[in-house]
Protein backbone atom coordinates (compact mmCIF):
# COMPACT_ATOMS: atom_id res chain seq x y z
CA UNK A 1 0.00 0.00 0.00
CA UNK A 2 2.73 2.45 1.09
CA UNK A 3 4.90 1.19 -1.76
CA UNK A 4 2.15 1.85 -4.29
CA UNK A 5 1.62 5.32 -2.88
CA UNK A 6 5.37 6.06 -3.02
CA UNK A 7 5.55 4.77 -6.60
CA UNK A 8 2.70 6.94 -7.83
CA UNK A 9 4.01 9.93 -5.82
CA UNK A 10 7.48 9.74 -7.39
CA UNK A 11 6.02 9.12 -10.85
CA UNK A 12 3.80 12.20 -10.62
CA UNK A 13 6.46 14.35 -8.94
CA UNK A 14 8.99 13.35 -11.63
CA UNK A 15 6.55 14.23 -14.38
CA UNK A 16 5.77 17.54 -12.70
CA UNK A 17 9.47 18.47 -12.53
CA UNK A 18 9.85 17.39 -16.18
CA UNK A 19 6.83 19.54 -17.07
CA UNK A 20 8.51 22.58 -15.48
CA UNK A 21 11.93 21.88 -17.05
CA UNK A 22 10.62 21.21 -20.56
CA UNK A 23 8.30 24.22 -20.26
CA UNK A 24 11.38 26.33 -19.40
CA UNK A 25 13.29 24.95 -22.39
CA UNK A 26 10.27 25.66 -24.59
CA UNK A 27 10.17 29.29 -23.44
CA UNK A 28 13.93 29.67 -23.81
CA UNK A 29 13.95 28.33 -27.37
CA UNK A 30 11.01 30.60 -28.16
CA UNK A 31 12.92 33.56 -26.72
CA UNK A 32 16.10 32.78 -28.68
CA UNK A 33 14.11 32.17 -31.85
CA UNK A 34 12.23 35.46 -31.44
CA UNK A 35 15.50 37.33 -30.89
CA UNK A 36 16.93 35.78 -34.06
CA UNK A 37 13.84 36.73 -36.03
CA UNK A 38 13.82 40.26 -34.69
CA UNK A 39 17.48 41.01 -35.25
CA UNK A 40 19.32 38.95 -37.83
CA UNK A 41 16.46 37.58 -39.88
CA UNK A 42 14.56 40.86 -40.20
CA UNK A 43 17.63 42.22 -42.02
CA UNK A 44 17.01 39.57 -44.61
CA UNK A 45 13.35 40.24 -45.06
CA UNK A 46 14.39 41.37 -48.59
CA UNK A 47 17.07 39.78 -50.75
CA UNK A 48 20.34 41.70 -50.76
CA UNK A 49 22.76 41.54 -53.68
CA UNK A 50 26.29 42.90 -54.01
CA UNK A 51 27.45 43.68 -57.54
CA UNK A 52 31.10 44.25 -58.37
CA UNK A 53 31.70 46.09 -61.62
CA UNK A 54 34.67 46.03 -63.93
CA UNK A 55 34.29 49.80 -64.37
CA UNK A 56 32.23 52.53 -62.75
CA UNK A 57 28.50 51.82 -63.08
CA UNK A 58 26.90 53.34 -66.19
CA UNK A 59 24.03 55.81 -66.32
CA UNK A 60 21.82 52.93 -67.50
CA UNK A 61 22.57 51.04 -64.32
CA UNK A 62 21.75 54.09 -62.20
CA UNK A 63 18.49 54.51 -64.13
CA UNK A 64 17.71 50.83 -63.65
CA UNK A 65 18.11 50.85 -59.84
CA UNK A 66 16.22 54.15 -59.68
CA UNK A 67 13.21 52.89 -61.62
CA UNK A 68 13.02 49.10 -61.19
CA UNK A 69 10.03 48.15 -58.99
CA UNK A 70 11.96 45.32 -57.27
CA UNK A 71 14.57 47.64 -55.83
CA UNK A 72 13.88 48.70 -52.27
CA UNK A 73 17.11 50.66 -51.81
CA UNK A 74 20.59 50.77 -53.28
CA UNK A 75 24.00 52.09 -52.52
CA UNK A 76 26.69 52.61 -55.15
CA UNK A 77 30.29 52.92 -54.06
CA UNK A 78 33.00 54.09 -56.39
CA UNK A 79 36.60 52.80 -56.35
CA UNK A 80 37.77 55.56 -54.03
CA UNK A 81 34.99 54.96 -51.54
CA UNK A 82 35.81 51.23 -51.45
CA UNK A 83 39.50 51.97 -50.98
CA UNK A 84 38.63 54.30 -48.13
CA UNK A 85 36.37 51.77 -46.53
CA UNK A 86 39.06 49.07 -46.56
CA UNK A 87 41.54 51.55 -45.14
CA UNK A 88 39.16 52.29 -42.28
CA UNK A 89 38.25 48.66 -41.78
CA UNK A 90 41.85 47.49 -41.54
CA UNK A 91 43.79 50.39 -39.99
CA UNK A 92 46.92 48.24 -39.63
CA UNK A 93 47.05 48.06 -43.46
CA UNK A 94 46.30 51.76 -43.93
CA UNK A 95 49.72 52.67 -45.34
CA UNK A 96 49.72 49.71 -47.74
CA UNK A 97 46.24 50.50 -49.00
CA UNK A 98 47.12 54.18 -49.32
CA UNK A 99 49.90 53.43 -51.78
CA UNK A 100 47.77 51.18 -53.99
CA UNK A 101 46.30 52.61 -57.17
CA UNK A 102 42.52 53.02 -57.29
CA UNK A 103 42.25 50.68 -60.27
CA UNK A 104 42.74 47.83 -57.80
CA UNK A 105 39.55 48.82 -56.02
CA UNK A 106 36.53 48.11 -58.20
CA UNK A 107 33.24 49.95 -57.98
CA UNK A 108 30.39 48.12 -56.33
CA UNK A 109 26.68 48.38 -55.60
CA UNK A 110 24.64 46.95 -52.73
CA UNK A 111 21.04 46.49 -53.88
CA UNK A 112 18.13 45.43 -51.64
CA UNK A 113 15.46 43.69 -53.67
CA UNK A 114 11.90 42.50 -53.41
CA UNK A 115 12.18 40.23 -56.44
CA UNK A 116 15.66 38.92 -57.12
CA UNK A 117 15.02 37.08 -60.41
CA UNK A 118 13.15 40.05 -61.95
CA UNK A 119 16.10 42.33 -61.23
CA UNK A 120 18.63 39.78 -62.50
CA UNK A 121 16.76 39.60 -65.85
CA UNK A 122 16.69 43.40 -66.10
CA UNK A 123 20.41 43.54 -65.28
CA UNK A 124 21.21 41.56 -68.44
CA UNK A 125 19.73 44.33 -70.61
CA UNK A 126 22.35 46.96 -69.60
CA UNK A 127 25.88 47.15 -71.02
CA UNK A 128 27.74 47.13 -67.65
CA UNK A 129 30.12 44.23 -67.14
CA UNK A 130 29.46 42.67 -63.77
CA UNK A 131 32.60 40.95 -62.51
CA UNK A 132 30.82 39.22 -59.66
CA UNK A 133 27.43 39.20 -58.06
CA UNK A 134 26.81 37.89 -54.57
CA UNK A 135 23.33 37.17 -53.17
CA UNK A 136 23.36 37.42 -49.39
CA UNK A 137 21.40 34.60 -47.69
CA UNK A 138 19.92 34.87 -44.20
CA UNK A 139 21.14 32.26 -41.67
CA UNK A 140 18.10 30.09 -42.38
CA UNK A 141 19.66 26.94 -40.95
CA UNK A 142 19.93 28.50 -37.49
CA UNK A 143 16.33 29.69 -37.74
CA UNK A 144 15.18 26.23 -38.90
CA UNK A 145 17.14 24.63 -36.07
CA UNK A 146 15.47 26.85 -33.46
CA UNK A 147 12.05 26.30 -35.03
CA UNK A 148 12.61 22.54 -34.85
CA UNK A 149 13.77 22.89 -31.26
CA UNK A 150 10.63 24.89 -30.51
CA UNK A 151 8.45 22.20 -32.12
CA UNK A 152 10.26 19.42 -30.28
CA UNK A 153 10.00 21.08 -26.87
CA UNK A 154 6.37 21.99 -27.60
CA UNK A 155 5.57 18.35 -28.40
CA UNK A 156 7.49 17.05 -25.37
CA UNK A 157 5.81 19.60 -23.14
CA UNK A 158 2.35 18.55 -24.34
CA UNK A 159 3.24 14.87 -23.97
CA UNK A 160 4.50 15.35 -20.41
CA UNK A 161 1.43 17.41 -19.48
CA UNK A 162 -0.85 14.69 -20.92
CA UNK A 163 1.07 11.96 -19.04
CA UNK A 164 1.00 13.96 -15.81
CA UNK A 165 -2.78 14.36 -16.06
CA UNK A 166 -3.29 10.77 -17.19
CA UNK A 167 -1.39 9.21 -14.27
CA UNK A 168 -3.03 11.55 -11.79
CA UNK A 169 -6.50 10.63 -13.07
CA UNK A 170 -5.66 6.92 -13.06
CA UNK A 171 -4.62 7.17 -9.40
CA UNK A 172 -7.78 9.11 -8.56
CA UNK A 173 -9.94 6.68 -10.54
CA UNK A 174 -8.62 3.71 -8.56
CA UNK A 175 -9.31 5.54 -5.30
CA UNK A 176 -12.65 7.03 -6.29
CA UNK A 177 -14.09 4.45 -8.69
CA UNK A 178 -16.74 3.27 -6.18
CA UNK A 179 -17.94 6.83 -5.57
CA UNK A 180 -17.90 7.77 -9.27
CA UNK A 181 -19.79 4.60 -10.12
CA UNK A 182 -22.39 5.25 -7.43
CA UNK A 183 -22.77 8.88 -8.45
CA UNK A 184 -23.20 7.80 -12.07
CA UNK A 185 -25.94 5.41 -10.97
CA UNK A 186 -27.60 8.21 -9.02
CA UNK A 187 -27.77 10.30 -12.19
CA UNK A 188 -24.94 12.73 -11.44
CA UNK A 189 -23.72 14.74 -14.40
CA UNK A 190 -20.07 14.15 -15.31
CA UNK A 191 -19.40 17.82 -14.54
CA UNK A 192 -20.34 17.23 -10.87
CA UNK A 193 -17.29 15.00 -10.57
CA UNK A 194 -15.14 16.85 -13.11
CA UNK A 195 -15.36 20.38 -11.70
CA UNK A 196 -14.08 19.74 -8.14
CA UNK A 197 -11.14 17.81 -9.61
CA UNK A 198 -10.61 20.50 -12.23
CA UNK A 199 -10.03 23.23 -9.62
CA UNK A 200 -7.19 21.22 -8.09
CA UNK A 201 -5.77 20.65 -11.57
CA UNK A 202 -5.98 24.36 -12.41
CA UNK A 203 -4.02 25.17 -9.25
CA UNK A 204 -1.38 22.57 -10.05
CA UNK A 205 -0.96 23.72 -13.66
CA UNK A 206 -0.91 27.41 -12.65
CA UNK A 207 1.78 26.73 -10.08
CA UNK A 208 3.77 24.80 -12.69
CA UNK A 209 3.31 27.65 -15.21
CA UNK A 210 4.61 30.22 -12.69
CA UNK A 211 7.57 27.97 -11.91
CA UNK A 212 8.35 27.76 -15.65
CA UNK A 213 8.27 31.56 -15.97
CA UNK A 214 10.48 32.01 -12.93
CA UNK A 215 13.02 29.46 -14.10
CA UNK A 216 12.96 30.84 -17.66
CA UNK A 217 13.58 34.41 -16.41
CA UNK A 218 16.49 33.20 -14.32
CA UNK A 219 17.93 31.22 -17.27
CA UNK A 220 17.54 34.21 -19.63
CA UNK A 221 19.52 36.37 -17.20
CA UNK A 222 22.24 33.72 -17.15
CA UNK A 223 22.34 33.48 -20.97
CA UNK A 224 22.56 37.28 -21.28
CA UNK A 225 25.68 37.18 -19.14
CA UNK A 226 27.10 34.29 -21.14
CA UNK A 227 26.57 35.69 -24.67
CA UNK A 228 27.03 39.42 -25.19
CA UNK A 229 24.30 40.40 -27.62
CA UNK A 230 21.47 42.85 -27.88
CA UNK A 231 18.91 40.49 -26.30
CA UNK A 232 15.29 41.61 -26.30
CA UNK A 233 13.24 40.89 -23.17
CA UNK A 234 10.46 38.31 -23.31
CA UNK A 235 7.45 40.60 -23.26
CA UNK A 236 5.00 40.37 -20.33
CA UNK A 237 2.24 39.78 -22.89
CA UNK A 238 3.98 36.60 -24.07
CA UNK A 239 4.35 35.49 -20.45
CA UNK A 240 0.64 36.01 -19.76
CA UNK A 241 -0.22 34.24 -23.02
CA UNK A 242 2.01 31.33 -22.02
CA UNK A 243 0.23 31.03 -18.66
CA UNK A 244 -3.24 31.21 -20.20
CA UNK A 245 -2.24 28.81 -22.99
CA UNK A 246 -0.88 26.34 -20.44
CA UNK A 247 -4.12 26.51 -18.48
CA UNK A 248 -6.34 26.13 -21.55
CA UNK A 249 -4.31 23.20 -22.92
CA UNK A 250 -4.13 21.61 -19.45
CA UNK A 251 -7.86 21.88 -18.81
CA UNK A 252 -8.62 20.67 -22.35
CA UNK A 253 -6.39 17.62 -21.90
CA UNK A 254 -7.83 16.99 -18.43
CA UNK A 255 -11.37 17.13 -19.80
CA UNK A 256 -10.57 14.73 -22.67
CA UNK A 257 -8.78 12.20 -20.46
CA UNK A 258 -11.43 12.46 -17.73
CA UNK A 259 -14.28 11.96 -20.23
CA UNK A 260 -12.62 8.83 -21.61
CA UNK A 261 -12.02 7.50 -18.07
CA UNK A 262 -15.53 8.34 -16.84
CA UNK A 263 -17.12 6.58 -19.83
CA UNK A 264 -15.34 3.42 -18.69
CA UNK A 265 -16.68 3.73 -15.13
CA UNK A 266 -19.31 1.07 -14.51
CA UNK A 267 -22.84 2.15 -13.63
CA UNK A 268 -23.45 1.17 -10.05
CA UNK B 1 -46.33 1.86 -20.22
CA UNK B 2 -43.11 2.23 -18.24
CA UNK B 3 -40.99 -0.64 -19.53
CA UNK B 4 -41.55 -2.83 -22.52
CA UNK B 5 -39.37 -5.78 -23.50
CA UNK B 6 -39.83 -6.66 -27.17
CA UNK B 7 -38.57 -10.13 -28.22
CA UNK B 8 -35.61 -9.73 -25.91
CA UNK B 9 -33.00 -12.45 -26.02
CA UNK B 10 -30.00 -12.69 -23.75
CA UNK B 11 -27.28 -15.28 -23.53
CA UNK B 12 -23.96 -15.58 -21.81
CA UNK B 13 -21.68 -17.42 -24.20
CA UNK B 14 -23.77 -20.27 -25.53
CA UNK B 15 -26.02 -20.39 -22.46
CA UNK B 16 -29.35 -18.66 -23.14
CA UNK B 17 -30.92 -16.71 -20.26
CA UNK B 18 -33.94 -15.34 -22.14
CA UNK B 19 -35.47 -16.27 -25.48
CA UNK B 20 -37.68 -13.84 -27.35
CA UNK B 21 -39.10 -12.53 -24.12
CA UNK B 22 -41.96 -10.04 -24.15
CA UNK B 23 -42.77 -8.21 -20.96
CA UNK B 24 -44.47 -4.96 -19.99
CA UNK B 25 -44.31 -3.07 -16.72
CA UNK B 26 -47.12 -0.61 -16.21
CA UNK B 27 -46.82 2.65 -14.35
CA UNK B 28 -48.08 2.64 -10.74
CA UNK B 29 -47.83 -1.11 -10.17
CA UNK B 30 -46.29 -3.17 -7.40
CA UNK B 31 -44.67 -6.14 -9.10
CA UNK B 32 -42.76 -9.07 -7.70
CA UNK B 33 -40.61 -11.35 -9.80
CA UNK B 34 -39.78 -14.77 -8.40
CA UNK B 35 -37.74 -17.63 -9.73
CA UNK B 36 -35.24 -20.18 -8.64
CA UNK B 37 -31.61 -19.30 -8.06
CA UNK B 38 -29.86 -19.06 -11.41
CA UNK B 39 -33.10 -18.57 -13.32
CA UNK B 40 -31.97 -15.10 -14.49
CA UNK B 41 -33.73 -12.76 -12.04
CA UNK B 42 -30.65 -10.65 -11.47
CA UNK B 43 -29.86 -10.56 -15.21
CA UNK B 44 -33.41 -9.43 -15.88
CA UNK B 45 -33.06 -6.79 -13.17
CA UNK B 46 -29.74 -5.60 -14.57
CA UNK B 47 -31.35 -5.30 -18.00
CA UNK B 48 -34.08 -3.13 -16.49
CA UNK B 49 -31.40 -0.92 -14.95
CA UNK B 50 -29.49 -0.73 -18.21
CA UNK B 51 -26.48 -2.56 -16.79
CA UNK B 52 -26.86 -5.44 -19.26
CA UNK B 53 -27.78 -5.11 -22.91
CA UNK B 54 -29.89 -7.69 -24.69
CA UNK B 55 -28.35 -9.75 -27.50
CA UNK B 56 -31.54 -9.35 -29.50
CA UNK B 57 -34.78 -7.38 -29.32
CA UNK B 58 -35.12 -4.06 -27.56
CA UNK B 59 -36.09 -2.59 -24.22
CA UNK B 60 -38.33 0.47 -24.36
CA UNK B 61 -38.46 2.80 -21.36
CA UNK B 62 -40.99 5.65 -21.40
CA UNK B 63 -41.46 5.31 -25.16
CA UNK B 64 -37.76 5.39 -26.05
CA UNK B 65 -35.05 2.80 -26.23
CA UNK B 66 -33.38 2.44 -22.84
CA UNK B 67 -29.97 3.27 -24.36
CA UNK B 68 -31.29 6.57 -25.73
CA UNK B 69 -32.00 7.99 -22.27
CA UNK B 70 -29.47 10.32 -20.69
CA UNK B 71 -27.96 9.64 -17.29
CA UNK B 72 -30.28 12.25 -15.77
CA UNK B 73 -33.28 9.88 -16.05
CA UNK B 74 -31.57 7.77 -13.38
CA UNK B 75 -32.50 10.46 -10.85
CA UNK B 76 -36.10 9.25 -11.04
CA UNK B 77 -35.18 5.66 -10.32
CA UNK B 78 -34.28 4.18 -6.95
CA UNK B 79 -32.01 1.17 -7.32
CA UNK B 80 -31.60 -1.36 -4.53
CA UNK B 81 -29.07 -4.06 -5.34
CA UNK B 82 -28.54 -7.49 -3.85
CA UNK B 83 -24.92 -6.58 -3.14
CA UNK B 84 -24.66 -3.17 -1.49
CA UNK B 85 -23.16 -0.41 -3.61
CA UNK B 86 -22.64 2.03 -0.72
CA UNK B 87 -19.36 3.76 0.05
CA UNK B 88 -17.87 1.76 2.89
CA UNK B 89 -15.28 4.41 3.77
CA UNK B 90 -17.94 7.09 4.22
CA UNK B 91 -20.34 7.46 7.11
CA UNK B 92 -24.05 6.67 7.02
CA UNK B 93 -24.94 10.36 6.79
CA UNK B 94 -22.85 10.86 3.64
CA UNK B 95 -24.26 7.73 2.01
CA UNK B 96 -27.83 8.84 2.66
CA UNK B 97 -27.16 12.44 1.67
CA UNK B 98 -25.31 11.72 -1.60
CA UNK B 99 -28.39 11.71 -3.91
CA UNK B 100 -29.55 15.02 -2.42
CA UNK B 101 -26.08 16.53 -2.79
CA UNK B 102 -26.14 15.49 -6.46
CA UNK B 103 -29.51 17.23 -6.81
CA UNK B 104 -28.03 20.37 -5.28
CA UNK B 105 -30.33 20.42 -2.22
CA UNK B 106 -29.55 22.93 0.53
CA UNK B 107 -27.72 21.85 3.68
CA UNK B 108 -30.84 22.30 5.82
CA UNK B 109 -32.95 20.24 3.41
CA UNK B 110 -30.33 17.49 3.35
CA UNK B 111 -30.16 17.45 7.17
CA UNK B 112 -33.94 17.25 7.47
CA UNK B 113 -34.38 14.46 4.95
CA UNK B 114 -31.42 12.42 6.18
CA UNK B 115 -32.66 12.59 9.77
CA UNK B 116 -36.17 11.66 8.67
CA UNK B 117 -34.95 8.60 6.77
CA UNK B 118 -32.48 7.60 9.45
CA UNK B 119 -35.41 7.58 11.90
CA UNK B 120 -37.66 5.54 9.58
CA UNK B 121 -34.92 2.95 9.06
CA UNK B 122 -33.69 2.92 12.67
CA UNK B 123 -30.25 4.24 11.68
CA UNK B 124 -30.24 7.48 13.67
CA UNK B 125 -27.73 6.32 16.30
CA UNK B 126 -25.43 5.10 13.50
CA UNK B 127 -25.39 8.28 11.40
CA UNK B 128 -21.76 9.05 12.16
CA UNK B 129 -20.58 5.45 11.81
CA UNK B 130 -18.63 4.39 8.76
CA UNK B 131 -20.53 1.95 6.59
CA UNK B 132 -17.76 -0.63 6.98
CA UNK B 133 -18.53 -0.71 10.73
CA UNK B 134 -22.20 -1.64 10.16
CA UNK B 135 -23.80 -5.09 10.09
CA UNK B 136 -24.99 -6.51 6.74
CA UNK B 137 -28.58 -5.67 7.63
CA UNK B 138 -27.73 -2.08 8.52
CA UNK B 139 -25.81 -1.66 5.28
CA UNK B 140 -28.89 -2.92 3.43
CA UNK B 141 -30.98 -0.32 5.25
CA UNK B 142 -28.55 2.38 4.11
CA UNK B 143 -29.06 1.09 0.56
CA UNK B 144 -32.82 1.48 1.03
CA UNK B 145 -32.44 4.97 2.42
CA UNK B 146 -30.15 6.10 -0.38
CA UNK B 147 -32.48 4.66 -3.04
CA UNK B 148 -35.65 6.18 -1.57
CA UNK B 149 -34.55 9.50 -0.09
CA UNK B 150 -35.38 11.32 -3.34
CA UNK B 151 -38.86 9.74 -3.39
CA UNK B 152 -38.25 8.30 -6.87
CA UNK B 153 -41.20 7.45 -9.11
CA UNK B 154 -39.73 4.06 -9.97
CA UNK B 155 -38.06 1.66 -7.54
CA UNK B 156 -36.16 -1.35 -8.84
CA UNK B 157 -35.02 -3.76 -6.14
CA UNK B 158 -33.04 -6.95 -6.55
CA UNK B 159 -33.28 -9.25 -3.53
CA UNK B 160 -33.65 -6.21 -1.26
CA UNK B 161 -34.22 -8.21 1.90
CA UNK B 162 -31.70 -11.00 1.34
CA UNK B 163 -29.46 -9.93 4.23
CA UNK B 164 -32.23 -9.17 6.70
CA UNK B 165 -34.11 -11.02 9.39
CA UNK B 166 -37.89 -11.41 8.83
CA UNK B 167 -38.85 -8.47 11.07
CA UNK B 168 -36.43 -6.07 9.36
CA UNK B 169 -37.41 -7.46 5.95
CA UNK B 170 -41.06 -6.73 6.67
CA UNK B 171 -40.19 -3.22 7.84
CA UNK B 172 -38.42 -2.46 4.58
CA UNK B 173 -41.19 -4.05 2.52
CA UNK B 174 -43.61 -1.74 4.34
CA UNK B 175 -41.48 1.21 3.27
CA UNK B 176 -41.68 0.05 -0.36
CA UNK B 177 -45.43 -0.49 -0.02
CA UNK B 178 -45.86 3.05 1.32
CA UNK B 179 -44.03 4.36 -1.72
CA UNK B 180 -46.31 2.37 -3.97
CA UNK B 181 -49.35 3.81 -2.18
CA UNK B 182 -47.91 7.27 -2.83
CA UNK B 183 -47.96 6.55 -6.57
CA UNK B 184 -44.53 5.08 -7.23
CA UNK B 185 -43.95 2.02 -9.37
CA UNK B 186 -42.19 -0.77 -7.49
CA UNK B 187 -40.52 -3.79 -9.06
CA UNK B 188 -38.93 -6.37 -6.80
CA UNK B 189 -36.98 -9.41 -7.88
CA UNK B 190 -36.73 -11.93 -5.05
CA UNK B 191 -37.10 -15.50 -3.95
CA UNK B 192 -38.36 -14.32 -0.57
CA UNK B 193 -41.64 -12.62 -1.54
CA UNK B 194 -43.35 -10.50 1.12
CA UNK B 195 -45.75 -12.26 3.39
CA UNK B 196 -48.66 -10.01 2.63
CA UNK B 197 -50.93 -9.98 -0.28
CA UNK B 198 -53.03 -7.46 -2.06
CA UNK B 199 -54.96 -7.94 -5.29
CA UNK B 200 -53.07 -5.12 -6.96
CA UNK B 201 -49.72 -6.85 -6.49
CA UNK B 202 -48.59 -8.36 -9.76
CA UNK B 203 -46.56 -11.52 -9.48
CA UNK B 204 -44.30 -12.86 -12.18
CA UNK B 205 -42.32 -16.03 -12.36
CA UNK B 206 -39.15 -16.59 -14.32
CA UNK B 207 -38.51 -20.15 -15.41
CA UNK B 208 -36.83 -21.82 -18.35
CA UNK B 209 -35.82 -18.52 -20.00
CA UNK B 210 -39.41 -17.26 -20.03
CA UNK B 211 -41.14 -14.76 -17.75
CA UNK B 212 -44.90 -15.04 -17.22
CA UNK B 213 -47.48 -13.51 -14.98
CA UNK B 214 -48.92 -15.88 -12.41
CA UNK B 215 -52.63 -16.50 -12.25
CA UNK B 216 -54.23 -16.49 -8.79
CA UNK B 217 -54.42 -20.28 -8.77
CA UNK B 218 -50.74 -20.63 -9.60
CA UNK B 219 -49.59 -18.35 -6.87
CA UNK B 220 -49.82 -20.98 -4.21
CA UNK B 221 -47.69 -23.31 -6.33
CA UNK B 222 -44.78 -21.25 -7.47
CA UNK B 223 -42.71 -19.37 -5.03
CA UNK B 224 -45.45 -18.64 -2.49
CA UNK B 225 -45.67 -21.98 -0.77
CA UNK B 226 -44.49 -20.49 2.49
CA UNK B 227 -47.04 -17.71 2.35
CA UNK B 228 -49.53 -19.19 4.77
CA UNK B 229 -51.64 -16.04 4.74
CA UNK B 230 -52.20 -16.00 1.00
CA UNK B 231 -55.90 -15.80 0.27
CA UNK B 232 -56.96 -14.30 -2.97
CA UNK B 233 -60.23 -12.41 -2.95
CA UNK B 234 -61.24 -10.39 -5.95
CA UNK B 235 -61.67 -6.70 -5.15
CA UNK B 236 -60.41 -6.90 -1.61
CA UNK B 237 -58.48 -3.80 -0.55
CA UNK B 238 -56.12 -5.57 1.72
CA UNK B 239 -56.51 -9.24 2.44
CA UNK B 240 -54.09 -9.92 5.16
CA UNK B 241 -50.78 -8.80 6.28
CA UNK B 242 -48.15 -9.80 8.69
CA UNK B 243 -45.60 -7.72 10.50
CA UNK B 244 -45.62 -3.97 10.35
CA UNK B 245 -47.92 -3.31 7.38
Amino acid sequence: MLMDWAKSFFKEAGLYVAFILVGTLLLLSFWISTNLQDSILSEFRYKTMTLIFAEDPSVEFRKLVESHPSVVRYEIQGAYANKDQIRRQYPELATVVENLDEQYFPSSALVTLRNLSGFQTALKSIPDRVEKSIVHQPPLKIATFFNMLLGLFGFLWLLILALLIYFKLERLAVKESARWSLMKMLGARASQIFLPLCWIQILQISFGGFAVLLLATFSMGYLRGLFEWNWENLSPMIQVEFLIGTLVVGIGLFFLIFSARYRKTALG
Amino acid sequence: MLFQFKNVGKRFGITPVFREMNFALERGTFSILTGQSGSGKTTFFRMLCGLERPNQGEIIFLGRRLTQHSAVHLKNIGFIFQNPRGLLDKDVYYNLALPLMIDGASGAEIDKRVLEWASILGLRPRLKSLCRELSGGEVQKVEFGRALIRRPRLILADEPTAHLDPVQADLLMDVLWDHYKDGATVFISTHHPPKFHHPSILRYHLDNCVIRQLSPTEMGMSGFKGDRHLKMQEGAQLIEKEGAL
